[in-house]
């Protein structure tokens, strides 16, 4: 694989799962806010529909930041983590990115089967 | 005597001025964002909105002059790498000060009307609006002292003013639009 | 013609000199001067903060006292809250430390933005006389640190004691920002050739990462104080709910900032102690990407984790299980530091000198209190537990624990660098034990006086609860706190004045600070370093090549006031440029900002107008001058 297409998929593994849980956290939030609010509750969103299709659509996304990291991972395997760049950079950030996604994963998780599980707009 | 030699492969060459106007942007777009954020809190939190006794935005000036605003990115796009930026700056802060004229006309237009004091709605709508404002003002200033620099000549220096001026613009307009499409929103739905 | 290396030196140190006497200090950019002008400043009101928690555990010592009436204690718990965090830890750890050694630790001679660096202080300086002398004058803040409506509005608080609140925040954030911008571009921008992203100092990740964190939290707060501000003195409602405000609007915003800023506390105390425990285990860090990584996820995922310090406010459960699922997870990259802390001292050949032994401290302290953080993620659990003694068991132990225990490792670890200096061993660890056993005196009991159900914020309490022995024994430790932080700073002053001299590189450390004289001289390196490891200064051969480069004059640039800029990613050298020397710009505009804002509180708009068109001029001022192109 050549050095361009490495560092592109080293980046995307990188930034792309936490941009994405992050827009699925917010919308997700929005989402219950919009559903229990006096002002919207008229709109009736579909709650549990949207929770689903977020906490998929942003799963689908970080479990492919995650296997674009382990990919460069293994393929700068030989790779120092104090060596010199680009190859030492990009595999320190594949390492990162590796570790990152699995997190980023398991919160879309937790958070959208709860979220869905929850009787809407219960009051805590 | 040699000295350090410039790496071929380091493409991105930003000067450190523009770095510090990015870090400034991060800033305010994220002050705009969390007033944005309470505009559609307060919005989700009230049945009727805006209020009983306030009219609704009116949708035809306002978006007009956002649209002349919006146009203003380019020549302030031009500004920073044309050979002649006075004339793009000249045009640029000639619109920018004619919508920023006719905002402040609507805006006090508008308190005729309904004021901060008597809703919820009107405090975030003043607020977030006098935010943006506030910022347009601002370029308008900073427009003004990098034309006059230039008046005597231009420089690496003025060359990078141009540039960061040229973005915190950019931002602004994006900002803008946000903010616009924001208040005008209850016109939408 | 060719030039020696003494002749070269010489140039540079005549370009970097800084003006002598108390103008110079006054009109200083030099980022390790004004490191140390946070460092003196941030100890003062470190000091007035442990007087008022001094006062509030006496005042609590035994039950129905009466040293101190409610108002006063409200006032004090306030104050206490604000200055610890806003004018002590942050400024500490961001102002003084970062400024001092992040330069130092990239390869570079200054931050990138010198004079803004400069402005920052004298603003940071300008918000603590504002809240203090509100204090003093009897108007302090009195609603609580977080300082909630309706309490604070002008309904309940009619007092000018919340504009004090307000303004001395607004300051203080200003300031703040500033040095979160300028510690950022310093670190993408300014690193030494060779230092790509995989060999930046972990110390440097942690920087970055808080300094995002207050690049994207402070608004929140200003936007808050804002609206606080409109309410209270122009009849505004944002959070009136009887005209279409929200309450909650005050908590969301004041959360959305609050918690990324308890993350701001104590990452860069992480990065202290990543930092230390190389030098004192003689072993790289263990899993050094994920560290590196851990400490930018704990800011980044602690951006979605806000409202649940609003748990038992009666927002809806598929609203707040969001904020319990991330709460959960943003344990894993502290405990991967933990880990890498924890194997790395293991596996090491660890010399248990006080610096290590306030990481080890703090180790044990940050697991105890993550562990009472993580039972709050549980709703139920924490509706019985919010507003009582358990909450503030679990901060302090955070706090004090993970925050002000690197601080205290880190003031001994580096005291040689900036002072030239040793200090007195025994002392040190001594005065370590004492505020171990106080500390935990102090703050242990308050985990069970709160399970047995004493609240927050009360002046004082019956004495039939069953909570008066605890109170005394957390009084006794807070006295015991008190004298091993005496004894700490004694053996500071004391070792400065008489301790042995230190040379460069006492400890063998890991970083580039270590490879210059101690103190360092004005323009840091004498020649630019070239770096190929996180550890620079255990690369021998690389510091050997700079001593080549020093006598064959490459890079040394002592033509002007030069620094060397790199490329984000990669490091590789992308230009030299000419940096600000010493500048009266700076306090000026924040003395006549202080000015204006001073007026605008007090009404007096003409007047105010009059400092706005000053600090136009002084603006003008600061850009009148270009620099020198190269």
């Amino acid at each position: 694989m050549s050095i361009r297409r490495l560092s592109q998929l080293q980046w995307f593994g990188l930034l792309a799962g936490g941009t994405i849980w992050f827009a699925e956290f917010l919308a997700g939030i929005l989402a219950s806010q919009a559903r229990c609010n006096p002002g919207s509750a008229g709109w009736r969103v579909p709650h549990d529909a949207i929770q689903f299709g977020l906490m998929l659509f942003a799963a689908v996304v970080v479990g492919a930041a995650g296997v674009a990291s382990a990919i460069v991972f293994r393929a700068t395997y030989e790779v120092e983590e104090q060596d010199p760049p680009p190859h030492g950079r990009i595999h320190f950030f594949a390492a990162a990115a590796c570790a990152g996604n699995i997190v980023f994963f398991v919160i879309i998780l937790l958070t959208g089967i709860a979220t869905i599980v929850d009787r809407t707009c219960h009051q805590a | 005597m040699t000295d350090i030699v410039v790496d071929r492969r380091a493409r991105e060459r930003f000067p450190l001025g523009l770095w510090g106007m990015a870090m400034l942007i991060a800033t305010e777009s994220a002050l705009f964002a969390m007033m944005i954020g309470s505009y559609f809190y307060l919005r989700f939190k009230n049945a009727h909105w805006p209020p009983p006794g306030i009219p609704e935005p009116k949708l035809l000036i306002p978006l007009i002059l956002l649209g002349v605003l919006l146009t203003t990115s380019f020549p302030m796009f031009m500004a920073a790498r044309s050979a002649t930026p006075k004339l793009w700056l000249l045009l640029a802060l000639i619109l920018q000060s004619g919508y920023f004229a006719m905002e402040v006309h609507e805006y006090a237009g508008n308190l005729a009307h309904f004021t901060p004091q008597d809703h919820a709605y009107g405090s975030i709508y003043y607020t977030l609006l006098g935010a943006d404002h506030g910022h347009v003002a601002i370029g308008l200033l900073l427009n003004a002292w990098i034309l006059w620099k230039l008046l005597f000549g231009m420089t690496a220096y003025r060359r990078k003013a141009l540039r960061a001026i040229a973005f915190y613009w950019h931002a602004v307009n994006v900002l803008t639009l946000v903010v616009t499409l924001t208040v005008l929103s209850p016109a939408f739905a | 013609m060719t030039t020696t290396v003494t002749e070269r030196v010489e140039r540079l140190e005549r370009q970097w000199a800084e003006r002598p006497g108390v103008l110079g200090w006054l009109t200083t950019t030099d980022h390790k001067r004004i490191g140390l002008l946070y460092f003196w400043t941030t100890l003062v009101f470190f000091g007035a903060g442990g007087v008022e928690a001094l006062v509030m555990r006496t005042q609590l010592v035994q039950p129905n006292n009466d040293i101190v009436g409610p108002e006063v204690f409200d006032q004090l718990f306030t104050v206490h809250g604000m200055t610890m965090i806003f004018w002590f830890i942050i400024p500490m750890t961001t102002g003084a430390f970062g400024n001092y050694l992040v330069p130092l630790m990239v390869g570079a001679r200054d931050m990138a933005f010198p004079r803004l660096n400069a402005l920052s202080f004298w603003i940071f300086v300008a918000s603590g006389i504002f809240l203090y002398v509100g204090l003093f004058s009897g108007f302090g803040p009195d609603a609580g640190w977080f300082n909630y409506v309706p309490l604070s509005t002008r309904h309940f608080d009619p007092s000018r004691n919340i504009e004090m609140y307000t303004l001395g925040l607004a300051f203080n954030s200003i300031a703040s920002s500033l040095t979160a911008a300028n510690l950022i571009v310093t670190i993408l921008k300014l690193r030494a050739p060779g230092m790509s992203f995989n060999r930046l100092p972990l110390f440097c990740f942690a920087f970055l990462a808080a300094s995002f964190g207050l690049i994207f939290a402070l608004p929140s707060l200003s936007v808050d104080l804002l609206y606080l501000y409109l309410d209270r003195n122009l009849g505004f409602h944002f959070f009136d709910v009887a005209h279409g405000g929200s309450t909650f609007l005050w908590q969301h915003l004041f959360w959305f900032f609050g918690h990324p800023e308890v993350y701001i506390l104590i990452v860069p105390a992480f990065g202290i102690a990543t930092e230390i425990i190389p030098a004192f285990t003689r072993r790289k860090m263990l899993a050094f990407p994920l560290v590196a990584i851990a400490e930018l996820l704990v800011v980044f995922i602690g951006f979605g984790v806000w409202a649940h310090h609003m748990f038992a406010t009666g927002l809806p459960t598929v609203t707040l299980v969001f904020f319990a699922g991330a709460t959960a997870m943003v344990v894993i990259p502290s405990t991967i530091q933990v880990f890498a802390w924890s194997m790395s001292i293991l596996t090491g050949r660890p010399r248990f000198r006080t610096p290590l032994l306030f990481i080890i401290g703090f180790i044990v302290m940050f697991v105890a209190g993550g562990l009472t953080g993580i039972m709050f993620l549980a709703i139920p659990f924490d509706q019985q537990v919010t507003d009582t003694y358990f909450v503030v068991a679990h901060f302090h132990y955070i706090i004090f624990g993970a925050a002000v225990f690197p601080i205290f490792g880190g003031m001994y670890y580096w005291f040689p660098k900036v002072t030239g200096k040793l200090y007195f061993e025994r002392p040190g660890q001594i005065s370590f034990w004492i505020i171990f056993v106080g500390t935990n005196l102090l703050f242990f009991p308050m985990h069970i006086v709160g399970l047995l159900g004493m609240p927050r914020r009360v002046y004082t309490y019956p004495g039939d609860m069953g909570w008066t022995s605890y109170n005394l024994i957390e009084s006794i430790g807070g006295y015991v706190t008190a004298l091993g932080i005496v004894v700490l700073f004694a053996n500071l002053v004391v070792s400065y004045f008489r301790g042995p001299p230190s040379g460069p590189d006492p400890w063998h450390g890991p970083t580039l600070e270590w490879s210059v004289p101690s103190p360092p001289p004005e323009y840091n390196f004498a020649v630019i370093p070239v770096v190929s490891s996180a550890y620079a200064n255990w690369d021998h051969d690389d510091r050997e090549r700079d001593g080549h480069r020093l006598t064959a004059g490459v890079g040394v640039l002592e033509r002007g006031h030069e620094q060397h800029v790199s490329s984000v990613v990669d490091g590789w050298t992308s230009e030299i440029i000419d940096m600000p020397h010493s500048s009266p710009w700076p306090i000026l505009l924040a003395a006549s900002l202080s000015v204006m804002f001073t007026l605008l509180i007090v009404q007096k708009f003409v007047y105010a107008s009059i400092f706005a068109v000053l600090i136009g001029l002084t603006l003008l001022g600061w850009h009148g001058k270009e620099p020198q192109e190269s």
